[in-house]
């Protein structure tokens, strides 16, 4: 186990890596920061002046050498709209991040497990029907027009909860069932096909011959089987709501995490925090990646440590 | 006994990735009093609840004066008024700082910090008196040593600030006496009492400070309070600031970017004042309000040089006519847009040729035109942008729709956003038409016309002409009734030529409960003294 993980770690700094050099590459093409920092009409000679001043006039490779040798030490240079160090701001964010995604996540996998497990026992019910359409729709419909509507209809019409920011628990509610709505459809989809297949197994089969109590075939017998798929849809989802939905939630709920932050410099173009963004993310969510698997190996001894890649 | 064992297995790997989570969120509550989340758990409800349940009084000890909570669209990066050019910063500090000149709400120039708004005494000196008494809320005095040290900071090389450009042809300053303090030029500069307007003065101690930007210490009405990153900036009122205490003790600002949830948050009576409402959503809220004029001018440059597809007079001429400003004033922007008076600049700007009329609609005159030119069948390009300024892409396709209707066909490109800046400035390659969203804090002719108006200017598009040699003779006088006369006939010139189809003028808007009484000033800056609430 222990070669094992080595093995894993190096892979996922070389992943780290590959994705900064990416990530480098690809914000140089988001549009130059210095434009949105100075007004319109700004002359070329102030451009330049700023330019050089941010140190964006060096020559290309120069600035990737810098910067992964910065990176290498978690220094990944001072963010351009806030004019601080871009890991400080990051860090700063994700607490408000990790407490929303734990929040939007637990609610989607708890959710999405019972909805699939009950829809599974009884496939084609009218309970499964309507588990079914239930979860489409949160799959289906936009994150952010869900959070829109979400705020109309419990914050300004209902009044339950507040329509934006941050503090006590009743601030996480709206965003973290919005985070967590397309979670609980495809952990429900999922977990419900899974027990549908687990409970047509023959020991299953057998268990109910021996008498075996419905609950007790359904929540020991059938859920066990089940769990594997959905630990693995799991891991996805996390990594989904982190990279991803957590960008949409927080924008529409000012949440001030890191996706609120990722979005906000996109739009300044700041180049640095964007990079200091998917540098955190990145390794997230190859820790994550590295937890998933070392959950399969453990549920599932037919998975050995030395031959997952 | 292997089926229980890796049941246990399964649970455990549950509860390992739900402690993953949990642990971070343990770490949230152990690290959090260092960096935001503490205040916010504590601070938020107490201000942000306290406004939608308020009218009985409020639970918490308020000394005098009421809360009140503005939503801003941005959050400035820094609070240091002197390092960013955010309108988020100016409209926070604007209530933190001084400056030596100010705006009244009508927009015209009044003494801030100093007692007039400066006196030219010769050709690179202007003076200033700074009044007695004002202090920074640490403490330190407010006097010409503070004035110094703000100025030569601004200009300082090491200290990259976008700012600078405002200050213009500032060199220096020196120190007369404890109250008289001397802003050193290049040359004449007339514009020296509207760039003071956005030199915020800073005090010479704490600004040295690495986290000035973090905790600006300033002079004004209102102090400095909090910063919660991603949230909120506090201020409250100064109980020393000399005069009546405004009727707003504390003020929060909060950061939200996303425009139907700022909006949601003034519907559910959490937020008391909003910045850039929709137009049609005037009707949803308790009160809107906007400037008294516009303050982003939304134009299409044409290229006037000759060679261009449109370097025919008679046909940029058309292209005015052939466009319904009013219809897009009045249906695109729900009646809010001005229409431009045939120039960029707007009647409260420095420059502003009252003698100018808009080309009225005339699509027949338009084809007449377009005809005598022989451009009957003209293709041109229309450089535009998008999500830069309220309804950017939508006004251009509008234009180019009026435009098809003369016959022009106008084919719409829409770069990313530094390609567009790339075209608007590059002098050897003018669009043939570019659309530009106008601003210009200095509300002085001086900055539009040398950049739109002079043919060296940066996104000018016209060939060298007289005009180039009044707006290079304004810049250097002094004589405020001679530097008027000049602009206007450049604003003359450049409608003679039809330089630029003027289109409208957008203003700011806001909108808010009735929990409150205001008025929107003309540079769109919030007053939180201007507030008060019932």
């Amino acid at each position: 186990m222990g070669r094992y993980l080595l093995k894993r770690l190096s892979q996922a700094v070389l992943v780290v890596i590959s994705v900064m050099v990416v990530v480098f590459v690809v914000t140089r093409l988001i549009g130059d920061p210095v434009a949105v920092m100075l007004p319109l009409e700004a002359t070329e000679e102030n451009r330049a002046l700023l330019e050089a001043q941010l140190g964006l006039d060096r020559p290309i490779l120069t600035q990737l050498a810098d910067y992964v040798a910065d990176a290498v030490r978690f220094d990944l240079g001072d963010s351009l709209w806030q004019r601080r160090p871009a890991m400080d701001v990051v860090l700063e964010r994700l607490p408000p991040t990790l407490l929303l995604v734990a929040a939007g996540f637990a609610f989607g996998v708890l959710l999405g497990v019972v909805i699939g497990v009950v829809s599974g026992m009884r496939p084609g019910g009218w309970v499964d029907r309507a588990a079914v359409t239930f979860v489409l729709l949160g799959v289906s419909l936009p994150q952010f027009w869900i959070g829109l509507v979400f705020i109309v209809f419990f914050s300004v019409g209902l009044g339950w909860f507040p329509t934006s920011g941050s503090g006590g628990i009743e601030y996480l509610v709206l965003p973290g069932v919005v985070l967590g709505l397309p979670v609980v459809g495809r952990i429900a989809l999922v977990t419900r096909s899974s027990m549908i297949d687990e409970l047509n197994t023959q020991h299953v089969k057998d268990a109910t011959a021996r008498g075996v109590s419905r609950a007790r075939i359904v929540m020991v017998h059938a859920m066990k089987g089940a769990g594997i798929a959905t630990i693995t849809i799991a891991g996805w989802e996390l990594i989904g709501v982190l990279a991803g939905g957590a960008v949409v939630v927080e924008t529409v709920y000012a949440w001030p995490g890191i996706g609120f932050t990722a979005m906000q410099a996109i739009e300044r173009h700041d180049i640095i925090l964007v990079q200091a963004v998917v540098f955190v993310v990145a390794i997230m969510v190859v820790t994550i990646n590295i937890i998933v698997d070392i959950a399969y190996t453990m549920l599932d001894p037919r998975v050995k440590f030395d031959r997952v890649s | 006994m292997t089926r229980h064992r890796r049941f246990v297995g399964f649970l455990a790997v549950v509860a390992l990735l739900l402690a993953a989570c949990g642990d971070d969120e343990a770490a949230t509550t152990t690290e959090a009093p260092a960096t935001t989340q503490a205040p916010a758990t504590t601070a938020a409800p107490a201000t942000t609840a306290a406004p939608a349940t308020t009218a009985a009084p409020e639970p918490e000890p308020e000394p005098m004066g009421a809360s009140i909570v503005i939503g801003l669209g941005t959050e400035p990066g820094s609070l240091d008024p002197q390092a960013v050019d955010q309108f988020a910063m100016f409209t926070i500090n604007d209530n933190v700082f001084h400056k030596l000149v100010s705006r009244n709400a009508a927009g015209d120039l009044v003494p801030g910090a100093a007692t007039d708004t400066g006196t030219p005494i010769d050709d690179t000196t202007w003076q200033y008196t700074v009044r007695e008494g004002i202090t920074f809320h640490n403490g330190e005095p407010l006097n010409a040593d503070a004035v110094v040290h703000s100025v030569l900071r601004i200009i300082d090389p090491d200290y990259a600030t976008p700012l600078k450009d405002n200050l213009g042809t500032v060199v220096g300053a020196e120190k007369v006496d404890e109250h008289t303090v001397n802003i050193l030029t290049s040359g004449p500069d007339p514009l020296i009492p509207t760039r003071m307007t956005l030199l915020y003065l800073v005090p010479p101690e704490a600004s040295q400070s690495d986290d000035f930007g973090d905790n600006p210490v300033g002079s004004g009405p209102y102090k400095f309070v909090s910063w919660e990153r991603g949230i909120a900036v506090e201020l409250e009122a100064d109980p020393d600031y000399p005069g009546p205490a405004p009727s707003v003790s504390n003020v929060r600002f909060l950061f939200i970017e996303e425009y139907g949830t700022r909006l949601a948050g003034v519907l559910n009576d959490e937020i008391d004042l909003m910045v850039d409402l929709l137009p049609e959503d005037n009707a949803r809220v308790d009160q809107a309000w906007s400037t008294p004029t516009g303050l982003k001018q939304f134009i299409v440059s044409l290229n006037a040089r000759a060679g261009s597809p449109v370097e025919d007079v008679r046909i940029r001429q058309a292209l005015n006519y052939a466009v319904d400003k009013e219809a897009i004033a009045e249906s695109l922007f729900s009646g809010i847009g001005e229409i431009l008076q045939g120039q960029m600049l707007n009647p409260n700007w420095f420059g502003f040729n009252p003698d100018l009329d808009p080309f009225p609609y005339d699509p027949d005159r338009a084809r007449e035109l377009l005809a005598e030119a022989g451009a009957e069948d003209l293709e041109i390009q229309l450089v535009s942008l998008v999500g830069n300024s309220l309804l950017d892409k939508e006004t251009t396709e509008v234009v180019a729709g009026y435009w098809a209707e003369v016959g022009v066909t106008a084919e719409i490109f829409i770069p990313e956003f530094s390609e567009y800046i790339d075209r608007l400035i590059d002098r050897e390659n003018r669009p043939d038409a570019i659309f530009v969203p106008h601003d210009n804090i200095l509300f002085d002719g001086d900055r539009t016309l040398s950049a739109y108006y002079h043919s060296q200017g940066c996104c000018g598009s016209m060939d060298p002409s007289e005009a180039d040699d009044w707006i290079d003779a304004a810049r250097t006088e002094i004589d405020q009734d001679a530097r008027l006369k000049l602009y206007q006939d450049v604003g003359q010139a450049g409608h003679d030529g039809a330089w630029y189809v003027w289109l409208i003028s957008i203003p700011n808007v806001y909108g808010g409960t009735d929990r409150i009484d205001w008025s929107a000033r003309a540079d769109g800056l919030i007053h939180v003294t201007d507030i008060t609430v019932s």
